[in-house]
């Protein structure tokens, strides 16, 4: 291969290269991997800008979530009592609208 | 007949707003409309450089705002096209040399005489954004398919959301690296759509003609046969009401060495 590779050059060199590259890449699990990692490129930035911008719409910044929350679990316990370390809270981004999602567990009522 | 007043803003600075403005502006004068385009980026002015226009400045929008000059002996006129004017910002001065409604008060006088005035916002989203927005009507958002300038441009929004002068606002994607979106390596355009949710105006994909166009303050309209210049044209073309299609550039033609691969890649797929 080396060989043949010494005599041809320009485009059917390129192509061969291109042809063996493939090949491998379709054979080796390594190359997989590394295709698997260039895909994830995009996704990342999507999904992470996502995020990101949902805090920029809502105008809270983590601190502020925080506190939204000790306070949600103050009112809520006045009526029932809540399971507070496994509450949830989060936004979620719908197609143009950003929800406030709250999984409350209810341990009993008082 | 009043004219159109546009300001072209990003957010994010270097995403190719003057180029953008040089560039639309010349197109649609080319297409037979009377266009001025303002350079509000007061202190750091290049629209000017991208015209090929800095040594005729005589007089900036500071000088007609402080009445040394009368407006019309501020506008520059193109070298080609006599449709085309440049309102240059001064470079000698700040931001706070001008207020949203003095920049109001010139763009409604310019806007009876024009059929487009195009205004060149700076970066930020300080005083310079709120005079250059002050008396539009409608904006074009730039962006690129990169994070921060697609963060920036969904602040940019929503400054321009609770603006209720500015009826429509449409999204330019530019310096679209269509192998790279190919690959998934680069937010595409409907990504970039998708996260927006703006109207698409136009995308321009990544050309070095528009550097060899800089060096020569020629804008890439200007030139035959390039990528940019031809999105650049499309837009104008939009912008006036024709129906013209976006190309798509996510998917390239495949080459002959994309034949061979996919010939080779088929099997795996299955």
């Amino acid at each position: 291969m080396k060989l043949l590779d010494r005599k041809i050059t320009g485009k059917i060199n390129d192509m061969i290269n291109d042809i063996v590259e493939t090949c491998s890449r379709i054979l080796s699990t390594e190359a997989k991997v590394e295709e698997a990692a260039s895909f994830d490129s995009k996704d990342d930035a999507k999904n992470r800008l996502k995020l990101v911008l949902m805090h920029d719409r809502s105008q809270l910044s983590p601190g502020q979530m925080e506190q939204m929350r000790d306070e949600l679990v103050e009112v809520i316990s006045r009526y029932v009592e809540i399971d507070r370390e496994a509450l949830d809270l989060c936004l979620e981004a719908e197609t143009n609208t950003i929800a406030l999602v709250a999984n409350i567990p209810v341990l009993r009522a008082k | 007949m009043s004219g159109r007043v546009i300001v072209i803003t990003s957010g994010k600075g270097g995403v190719g707003k003057t180029t953008s403005t040089a560039n639309i502006g010349t197109a649609l004068a080319k297409n037979g409309a009377r266009v001025v385009m303002i350079d509000t980026d007061i202190g750091l002015r290049n629209l000017d450089l991208l015209m090929g226009l800095e040594n005729r400045i005589v007089y900036t929008l500071v000088d007609v705002i402080e009445e040394k000059c009368k407006l019309n002996q501020a506008l520059v006129k193109d070298k080609k096209i006599p449709t085309l004017s440049l309102l240059a910002a001064a470079q000698t001065r700040d931001k706070t040399a001008v207020n949203a409604e003095q920049m109001k008060e010139i763009c409604d006088k310019l806007k009876e005489e024009f059929d487009f005035v195009l205004v060149d916002c700076p970066a930020g989203i300080e005083q310079g954004f709120q005079n250059a927005i002050a008396g539009a009507n409608e904006a074009i958002i730039i962006t690129t398919p990169e994070m921060a300038a697609v963060r920036d441009a969904d602040r940019i929004i929503g400054l321009l959301e609770v603006k209720e002068e500015i009826l429509s606002y449409k999204l330019v994607l530019n310096r679209v690296r269509p192998r790279m979106i190919q690959s998934n390596d680069m937010l595409g355009v409907t990504d970039v759509q998708d996260i927006l949710s703006v109207k698409l105006l136009g995308v321009i994909p990544e050309d070095e003609n528009i550097i060899v166009s800089t060096n020569k303050g020629e804008p890439v309209v200007n030139m035959e046969n390039t990528k940019a210049g031809e999105a650049y044209n499309n837009i104008a073309r939009r912008l006036l009401g024709e129906e013209v299609e976006i190309p798509d550039f996510e998917t390239p033609p495949p080459t002959f060495v994309d034949r061979l691969k996919n010939l080779f890649l088929a099997p795996a797929k299955v």
